[in-house]
């Protein structure tokens, strides 16, 4: 009986060594409980759980489980997204359809708690890795955190969230019908273009101004130019700056992010968005030949790089809408 | 005293506020186990001594060899046999399908022998576990592993109880008390995928069109990895026999520290066995013509999970040729039956597992068979 104290001792240190979680358990537990979760619909037990061991931007599947807690805030289902809306997303060309799937119609005001759940979301995975939110995010950069598996994982989910993010944004500010035709609802506005261009920005090139671009291109769905904006994106002097670069970096995230789609993709799944980046490139090639200085607004991914960039001069994002989110979603 | 609170103190740290959010995987399991609530640290006395507990071979003496004892063990889809009819092919309707749904799949085989104080296990088992979980962005999570190797266990008594023969297998035994350690190492080769794929990426269908029809191409494809290595087991037993009754106690460690594997092909982490702390108690009275055991487990007790799920009991009751098993294990029930008439027996029945976190968070619902064909004792004197 001696010994008995040095047994329990040994005892006691093995059951104790053995009995401890440490942190990446502990991620583990929370991804494992947070999935299970989303299955039953739990939006807010999943992001708790996930937030309470703390961010992980190395882990792509923890990020991409808590992009997808706070996109179950916003409704957005890839199986639902993937077999009912994406195929509708072309039609009407180039991305009009976006208004036409079924959260978009959802959205009815500025502060739709969904769409800003979706922003989150789509935020964990463009910055995925630890990519500084005061630079531009993008493939490459992602690319160099993980593994190709990962980021094409990473990718696929970043697509279907900045389409539905995309779709909402076009119906509300848009004034979408639901056959996805711009200027045709009955939003507060009654709005024909996104934004307001009375200002009539000047050009460089091609054009001289926006007018003289709206006269020669033509209306643009609804948009001649002349037509009435969304209130909420403000007039001349009054722009606000952080609702107009939201739709810019939706834009400029998804023509980065759908080529590294598409081309994973062997299959005909994603044959309704494939057309997406050509449309894309000939409309930014227009726009950084009509006006000089475009390139920063062109790259730019990250919403508060936007908005710093852009808050002192807006004329650059005014142009940004009338030659490309008036030509994406007519 | 202090000594025992502070072993309580340990043992209760470990169950409170804890979650461990992953079935308990061990190296193997008895299906006879399995049916009684896996409640079998001190009842064991099959085929599956060496993945209990080492110090249960010095049971008996004699020679006794079982040398084909296939298993399998599926998830239960008779309990929800709808479905599985016409099973969609898009990723959508899958996923809508089997949602939440776990799907289990488990073969192989056991043969060994067992010479007096020593034992000697072979092993070959592959088993697959999918699960999709996540409405928003579905994963499909698969847990593959093919585990072949050896165990080699000695084990010594002390004591005044003799140990049972073969031919009074079923019989009276002396009385007396029998203190008994064992031992046992142990190779395993293991391959295994353990990954998650989002079911909506174009990346999984990827994998599977580059590695076209190449089966071994494509398991590299998913992540499989390959890669071997060495582990022990320590283990201990104290049995109060007196005529038809025996009350054993017994606590044992698996995989003492985890056995780790060696990489030897692929690039992904191989899941190593995690060492597992079990107790039990059983009790069981043989009468010939009837016998029945009791038993009581608590285990694995290292590990931070609830303390429900530690806790597993069984019953069996036997009448020559047919054994009747029931229990309870971590929360879910368990049961079957057994029909042996050499050279063949056979065991089958239902239970289940825990496949959440906490106690009774989500049963994996599964059935398992087993066969033994072949098996005999005899007693050396």
């Amino acid at each position: 009986m001696k010994y008995r104290p040095a047994f329990l001792f040994i005892i006691c240190l093995v059951i104790a060594i053995g009995c401890g979680a440490d942190p990446e358990e502990k991620r583990e537990d929370a991804i494992y409980d947070a999935n299970r979760a989303l299955t039953l619909g739990n939006c807010d037990k999943a992001i708790s759980l996930l937030e309470a061991v703390g961010r992980d931007n190395k882990n792509s599947v923890y990020l991409q489980t808590l992009a997808s807690a706070y996109a179950c805030k916003s409704g957005l289902r890839e199986p639902s997204f993937f077999e009912n809306d994406l195929p509708n997303t072309a039609s009407p060309a180039p991305l009009g359809g976006t208004g036409r799937y079924a959260n978009s119609s959802g959205m009815v005001n500025d502060n739709d708690a969904s769409l800003s759940a979706l922003y989150t979301a789509i935020d964990l995975l463009l910055f995925a890795g630890g990519i500084s939110t005061s630079e531009s995010p993008s493939v490459t950069k992602r690319a160099s955190y993980f593994t190709s598996s990962e980021t094409a994982n990473i990718n696929s989910q970043l697509l279907y969230m900045l389409l539905s993010a995309a779709g909402r944004f076009f119906y509300y500010y848009g004034n979408s019908d639901s056959a996805g035709q711009k200027g045709q609802g009955t939003g507060i506005d009654a709005n024909t273009c996104f934004v307001d261009y009375s200002e009539n920005v000047t050009l460089d090139n091609v054009y001289a101004d926006l007018n003289a671009y709206f006269a020669g291109a033509g209306p643009i769905g609804s948009c001649a130019g002349a037509g009435s904006g969304h209130s909420s994106f403000g007039a001349s002097g009054s722009r606000n700056i952080s609702r107009l670069c939201r739709g810019v970096v939706l834009i400029n995230n998804l023509f980065d992010v759908i080529p590294e789609v598409l081309a994973a993709s062997t299959g005909t799944d994603f044959s309704a968005v494939s057309a997406t980046t050509t449309t894309i490139t000939t409309l930014r090639t227009a726009v950084a030949a009509a006006k000089n200085g475009m390139s920063n607004i062109l790259d730019v991914k990250s919403y508060d790089l936007c908005v710093s960039e852009n808050t002192s001069n807006d004329d650059y994002i005014q142009v940004y809408y009338a030659f490309i989110v008036e030509a994406l979603f007519l | 005293m202090m000594n025992w609170s502070l072993l309580a103190l340990t043992l209760f740290s470990c169950t409170v506020g804890q979650v461990f959010a992953k079935e308990v995987r061990y190296l193997a399991r008895s299906p006879k186990a399995l049916l009684m609530g896996d409640a079998y640290t001190a009842a064991v006395d099959d085929d599956f001594i060496l993945f209990y507990n080492p110090a249960a071979i010095n049971k008996t003496l004699g020679v006794y060899l079982h040398p084909i004892n296939p298993t399998l063990g599926a998830t239960n889809v008779l309990d929800d046999s709808d479905r599985f009819k016409n099973l969609p092919k898009d990723a959508p309707g899958l996923s809508s399908r089997l949602l939440g749904y776990p799907v289990y799949l488990q073969a192989g085989a056991f043969p060994g022998l067992r010479f007096g104080p020593i034992a000697l296990t072979l092993f070959a088992s592959s088993s697959m576990s999918l699960a999709i979980e996540n409405a928003v962005h579905p994963f499909i999570d698969v847990d593959y592993r093919y585990d072949r190797g050896f165990i080699f266990g000695f084990a010594h008594s002390f004591g005044s109880a003799k140990k049972r023969t073969y031919k009074s297998f079923k019989a009276k035994t002396t009385a007396g008390q029998r203190a008994t350690i064992g031992v046992s190492l142990k190779y395993i080769n293991r391959e295994g995928i353990d990954e998650k794929f989002s079911l909506f990426s174009p990346d999984i269908l990827q994998r599977v069109n580059t590695s076209g029809s190449d089966i071994g191409e494509l398991k590299k494809a998913l992540g499989y990895s390959k890669g071997a290595g060495w582990g022990g087991d320590i283990g201990g037993e104290y049995a109060l026999i007196n005529g038809r009754s025996e009350l054993i106690f017994a606590a044992s460690i698996l995989d003492v520290g985890s056995t780790k594997f060696n990489l030897e092909e692929g690039t992904r982490k191989i899941p190593k066995q995690d060492m597992y702390l079990n107790s039990g108690v059983t009790f069981k009275q043989d009468f010939t013509i009837f016998d029945y055991a009791l038993s009581f487990d608590l285990h694995p007790l290292n590990e931070p999970i609830s303390f429900g799920r530690k806790l597993h009991a069984g019953l069996k009751v036997g009448i020559p040729l047919v054994s009747a098993y029931a229990g309870f294990s971590g929360g879910y029930v368990s049961y079957g039956l057994g029909f042996r008439f050499w050279p063949v027996e056979v065991v089958a029945g239902f239970y289940g597992v825990e496949i959440g976190s906490s106690y009774k968070d989500q049963e994996g619902k599964r059935g398992v068979i087993y066969l033994s064909l072949l098996d005999f004792a005899f007693d050396i004197k």
